[in-house]
């Protein structure tokens, strides 16, 4: 009869590798289940030797090729993809139609501005932009933290904390062209000649 | 036995997601485990990949969007599997290419003197 580990075993395949610094969950899952069959394997083929015995063998055999390089070849990965996404996603508003309606929505909301008062341009930040960052702010702040707390951690979700400081520095950006292009005219100082 | 440990040599090293690429290309899906299995079987146990080289390869080529995976509940454990993605399967045959060519360039610079002239 084949032979297969139980529960049991196997929950202590992921701690075993939860303790040697693999802290991702979809690294542990292909970890611990390349481990099960190695052991399983071992135990067909000789069954003389114990469960412990066949355990021990496997965790030196698997200890040697550091648990710890491959989580942070992982993390490199995971960003190297990031990246990727971010390019892919970026490129695609420069494909047809995006491109059509980024040009005309860019277009109306400049003859807009070029028609509205300062007043009312820092009147509309104050009320809907800000409010609009700072919830995005508190929402970075909660995935954080959840992510903090996550009793499972997942290599793709953990990554990118950096959300949070994006919007900070989005917000005092803005602030500071509101501050230094309109100079406290009624309509921006650059669009005066047009 | 000849045993190569894929860690020490650049020229398997360089090979390994190639293997990857074209193992995933005639078996649809496969685990972690699997692959090791299938490659030590095809090569009569004379080429063994360790998983300290498997793991960051399969991880490097599913950053560069080769590879899918798909998580499944096999007995009592979830189990990984890898499966080409579009991308992926014209990466395999592009890359299966070039490796022919290299060959090819390989054995005309090796054995310059084949030719029955």
């Amino acid at each position: 009869m084949k032979r297969e580990l139980t529960t049991e075993q196997i929950n202590r395949l992921y701690r075993y590798v939860n303790d040697n610094g693999v802290k991702y969950f979809d690294v542990q899952v292909e970890l611990v289940d390349h481990m099960a069959s190695t052991i399983e394997e071992r135990l067909n083929n000789h069954p003389e030797h114990s469960v412990d015995e066949n355990f021990n063998k496997v965790l030196t055999t698997f200890e040697k090729y550091g648990f710890k390089k491959m989580v942070k070849e992982k993390e490199k990965q995971v960003a190297r993809q990031y990246r990727r996404y971010f390019w892919e996603n970026f490129k695609s508003f420069f494909s047809w139609p995006k491109v059509f309606f980024t040009a005309v929505l860019t277009w109306v909301l400049f003859e807009l501005l070029k028609q509205t008062s300062i007043r009312i341009i820092t009147t509309l930040y104050d009320s809907i932009i800000l409010p609009t960052f700072i919830i995005g702010l508190i929402y970075a702040i909660f995935l954080f933290f959840r992510n903090l707390n996550m009793p499972r951690k997942l290599s793709f979700t953990s990554y990118g904390m950096g959300g949070g400081f994006v919007l900070i520095n989005t917000h005092f950006t803005i602030r500071c062209i509101l501050k230094y292009t309109m100079l406290g005219e009624d309509s921006y100082p650059l669009l005066s000649t047009c | 036995m000849y045993i190569c440990v894929m860690n020490n040599s650049q020229l398997y090293k360089g090979s390994l997601s190639l293997i990857i690429l074209k193992l995933l290309e005639e078996n649809k899906r496969m685990y972690g485990y699997e692959i090791t299995q299938k490659v030590k079987e095809q090569t009569n146990g004379e080429l063994v990949i360790n998983e300290g080289a498997l793991y960051p390869s399969l991880h490097k080529l599913e950053a560069e969007g080769l590879l899918t995976v798909s998580i499944e509940h096999v007995g009592n454990r979830p189990r990984k599997y890898y499966a080409l993605t579009e991308k992926g399967e014209t990466e395999t045959v592009s890359r299966l290419e070039e490796l022919t060519d290299f060959v090819k360039h390989m054995q005309l610079l090796l054995n310059p003197k084949l030719s029955l002239g």
